[in-house]
């Protein structure tokens, strides 16, 4: 039994220390320097990936751009701010683009593509891992 | 290889490299794709492009282009190739169709604005009709969807509106002029056309409730056949009026969806056609779906002025059983299994048993039945 209890009493730890970097924010959300936004609503950032809102809460054009399928940092973001799982964003875009309603934002490949996308594109907002150095663009944090 | 099938392949491979030319300048271009691939076998009668003999020569293949002009426009043509066995259909259906060919814009107050040959926004599946990753089964609920009214040549306008406490409103409104196919079983043989139908008007509202997935929506609409437009205005048949009714409620792990159609035309007698379909089934893992549906209706027929009693003819029911294996969002493979009873099949089956003599009742055959197997990979892009 007390084995039984260090094997439950491991595991539970490992779970937790495993857990941790989920539980906090495993993503940063970016947008461009020039932009004036410094916090935005999880639901107003998920609209604006799923294309159902246009522009950020200021009035100025979103142009929101997304990472690989693969990638961990989307289906960490996918999750904490959409509230789905990537296969499930996967299927609305299916839905939009067969649909002849929208196509999925652009994609890019990793942390340091986003990073450029947003420098050079005034309206855009996009997420990396939170490790990626944001210089030249503005982390917004998210409600 | 079928014909058809290398000359869309040949079209689309053409397509595709000068694409990937354009895309390589020019990031505002998107190419989507599906393909839905089939084996279908029946075990008599031959149905939908299958027989006894089975046929993999099945399939249906989409290719979408979408190129952005600027942040609120941009041009879309999506190209169909389908070839569904021995459908007799298959004499309307050209090798490759250009489905859709829009422009779009996007005004500053949320309305949107397509142009050209658009996707009719009717009920749950129609615009994704042929799209095998978001369908449970091959095909949609064929009584309500059938062969017709797949886009529109005109314009279509959308509007959504919060309401608030987390309701929400999709508006469509559209006008124009579609392609209408038919398939009559007759004793001489089985007869296909096509019709034009124009001056189409028209609506789908989708009312979204506070619960996530779940929304009842309508479409309505009336137009004017057009083989009526060659008639004198005296004898030009009214228009026609069609409905259809939706519902749908899409959880993590089940879903229920029914639709009911209608369709009222006096051209010069009355036909009155009622189909629906109730469609459930249930997701245990993100990757498996098993699903059932149950479809029918009923047309009645006036043959007024002729001293004629009304005929009710009941539509081909079918109960399907569906199980799909998607190891992606992108790939799904299914197997399906349908029992179809009624009068409507590729080949001539008994059916009106006309009247002889007074009091001129004609009477109804027993239905024939054919069952079937469909195994299909689809994937999408």
């Amino acid at each position: 039994m007390t084995t039984l209890r260090k094997i439950i009493g491991g595991a539970t730890f490992a779970l937790c220390f495993m857990a941790a970097p989920s539980a906090a924010q495993d993503f940063k959300v970016i947008v461009n320097s020039a932009n004036a936004t410094t916090e935005l609503p999880a639901a107003t950032v998920s609209k604006i990936f799923l294309k159902e809102a246009a522009k950020f809460p200021n009035g100025s054009a979103a142009v929101p751009v997304d990472q690989g399928k693969a990638s961990p940092v989307r289906a960490a973001f996918t999750k904490a701010v959409i509230g789905r799982a990537v296969s499930a964003v996967e299927t609305y875009w299916q839905q939009q683009i067969f649909s002849g309603k929208d196509v999925p934002p652009a994609s890019k490949p990793s942390d340091d593509e986003v990073i450029a996308f947003v420098k050079a594109n005034a309206g855009a907002i996009g997420y990396v891992s939170a490790a990626a150095s944001t210089a030249g663009v503005k982390v917004v944090e998210i409600k | 290889m079928s014909r058809s099938l290398a000359r869309f392949l040949f079209a689309a491979l053409g397509l595709a490299i000068v694409s990937s030319q354009v895309t390589a300048q020019d990031e505002r271009l998107t190419i989507h794709g599906s393909a839905n691939i089939a084996y279908g076998k029946t075990d008599g009668l031959p149905y939908f492009g299958m027989s006894k003999d089975g046929t993999s020569d099945y399939r249906s293949l989409t290719l979408q282009f979408n190129y952005q002009l600027d942040e609120r426009s941009r041009v879309v043509t999506q190209l169909l190739h389908r070839n569904f066995g021995e459908s007799p259909t298959k004499a309307l259906t050209p090798a490759m169709e250009p489905i859709w060919a829009f422009y779009e814009h996007k005004f500053e107050n949320g309305v949107t604005l397509k142009a050209g040959r658009n996707p009719l926004p009717r009920g749950l599946f129609n615009e994704v009709r042929f799209i095998g990753t978001l369908l449970p089964f091959y095909r949609v609920g064929n009584s309500v969807y059938g062969e017709t009214l797949e886009y529109i040549d005109g314009v279509v306008l959308r509007k959504p509106f919060e309401i608030g406490s987390g309701w929400s409103l999709d508006t469509y409104v559209f006008g124009g002029g579609y392609d209408l196919k038919y398939q009559i079983p007759l004793a001489s043989g089985t007869v296909v056309g096509r019709l034009r139908n124009e001056s189409a008007i028209g609506t789908q509202l989708w009312l979204q409730t506070p619960v996530r997935g779940v929304r009842v929506g309508a479409f309505l609409q009336t137009y004017q056949g057009t083989p009526a437009l060659t008639l004198p205005d005296s004898v030009r048949a009214p228009r026609t009026i069609t409905a259809l009714y939706s519902a749908d409620a899409t959880f993590e792990k089940a879903f229920v969806r029914a639709e009911y159609s209608t369709f009222d035309q006096k051209d010069p007698s009355y036909l009155k056609f009622r189909s629906y379909y109730v469609q459930a089934g249930i997701t245990p893992t993100e990757r498996v779906i098993i699903a059932a549906e149950y479809g029918g209706g009923n047309n009645n027929l006036s043959f007024a002025p002729a001293p004629l009693p009304n005929l009710d003819l009941p539509l081909n029911q079918d109960i399907a059983l569906g199980f799909t294996y998607k190891p992606s969002a992108q790939v799904a493979f299914k197997l399906e299994g349908h029992t179809i009873r009624g009068y409507a099949f590729d080949s001539a089956v008994p059916s009106v048993i006309p009247p002889t003599g007074p009091p001129f009742v004609a009477t109804l055959a027993p239905k024939s039945k054919v069952n079937y197997l469909l195994l299909s990979v689809a994937f999408a892009f």
